[in-house]
């Protein structure tokens, strides 16, 4: 009886379900295959080193690409930075002991970039102290009001969430270019301007417009990425919490303050670090943007490593690989940070 | 008709000479937007091209 349904069922089978069984049975075989010969490979590596120690072997690819491209230009860039002299292999060069970090902090007052023998390293650290301070601050606050607007009922709710999350997907200097063609003194927002009858704004000649629209800009491009995570911590929260609190005759404004941002504050805290550690690395969009100016008032502290060491006519590779440390334990800093916060998070 | 001082010159036959170019539209783009005054902007054109010059000597 078995076998009489079992064939009037591969009967009426298509075509593609059969396709499907063929390729489900050969993938099976070809898996079987994959792992016995691996088997083969690994069991006279595992008798040698025992099962404990096994697992080492599996991580050794990943370990020695991670050691050929990070660990070793990491501590090269460490070494560099203790050198002078415009030569590139690391025996060539002339080692100057901390001689990179006192000219980078030789100054009358730190806080007066033009008393410094360094003035554009420290132009870089202030304004990229005052970006981070407002970008951060500001990513944070239109994200969380974001992430609460399309957590809500609202019409074309996907449809939102999509266009929140589409400038991530763009290449910063694809970012930068489109709000170049709208910036620039002949774009499209001077044009809507003088349309109606307003006179042209040179938004990246003048300084205090540059540094806005740097900021904006940044907002704009990397929002849905923090809107997304915020979604995740809301969506998160039990919907029970809230109707507890309509019993007891809470407001919006209660159940705001008393329920969603409590419950949201670990999610809060990640994405802030995050958003902190990609604002202290500033870089590509605003170099594509404005290329620092005007003057030095977008130029940060990543551009002053990259022209520097990069794009002047001679390469200082010492000064910007001491440039780069300093910043790479910055960074480490607010890793640190979001490191315990994860785990915070984790342990409840 | 005009005359081209021998420095201007000689200038565009030396080997360095965007150290010089880049020096000084990057710190009068400076004193133009006001961070540094003409008499530091051209102080700082050649501290530029003293500091980047003695790193290729070596440093």
């Amino acid at each position: 009886m078995t076998t009489l349904d079992g064939n009037l069922q591969t009967e009426r089978r298509g075509p593609l379900s059969r396709l499907s069984a063929a390729l489900e049975a050969g993938a099976g075989a070809l898996f079987a295959g994959l792992m016995n010969t691996l088997e083969i490979l690994v069991r006279p590596i595992e008798r040698r080193l025992g099962m404990e120690r096994i697992g080492y072997f599996f991580v050794l690819p990943n370990l020695l690409i991670f050691g050929v491209f990070v660990l070793f230009p990491m501590l090269l860039n460490f070494y560099i930075s203790f050198t002078s002299g415009t030569e590139i292999y690391p025996q060539d060069r002339n080692f100057v002991g901390f001689g990179n970090y006192e000219f980078l902090f030789d100054c009358e007052n730190v806080f007066e970039p033009n008393s410094c023998n360094e003035d554009l390293f420290w132009r870089g650290v202030f304004n990229t102290i005052f970006f981070v301070i407002v970008q951060v601050s500001g990513m944070v606050a239109v994200s969380l009001v974001t992430a609460l607007v399309l957590n809500g009922k609202i019409r074309a709710r996907g449809f939102f969430r999509s266009v929140f999350f589409y400038p991530v997907l763009l290449s910063p200097v694809v970012v930068a270019l489109i709000w170049k063609w709208i910036l620039q003194r002949d774009g499209v927002l001077n044009s809507i301007l003088i349309a109606l009858g307003g006179d042209r704004v040179q938004f990246l000649v003048n300084a205090d417009w540059a540094t806005l629209w740097v900021i904006v800009i940044s907002i704009w491009a990397l929002m849905g990425f923090y809107t997304l995570i915020l979604l995740a911590g809301l969506q998160a929260i039990p919907s029970e919490l809230y109707e507890a609190g309509q019993i007891d005759g809470t407001g919006r404004w209660q159940s705001f303050r008393f329920i969603t941002m409590p419950l949201l504050m670990p999610t809060m805290f990640v994405v802030l670090v995050l958003s902190l550690i990609r604002a202290v690395q500033v870089f590509d969009q605003v170099y594509a943007l404005t290329g620092g100016g005007p003057g030095t008032t977008t130029h940060f502290i990543v551009q002053y490593i990259y022209t520097v060491g990069f794009s002047n006519t001679i390469k200082r590779f010492g000064l910007a690989a001491a440039a780069s440390v300093l910043l790479g334990a910055t960074l480490l800093i607010l890793t640190l940070m979001q490191l315990r916060a994860a785990r915070s998070n984790e342990t409840g | 008709m005009g005359t081209l001082e021998q420095t201007a010159f000689d200038l565009q036959g030396y080997p360095f000479n965007f150290l010089v170019f880049n020096a000084a539209r990057d710190r009068l783009t400076q004193a133009i937007v006001g961070e540094l005054t003409l008499d530091e902007a051209i102080e700082r054109i050649q501290e530029d091209v003293d500091e980047q010059l003695a790193e290729q000597m070596g440093g």
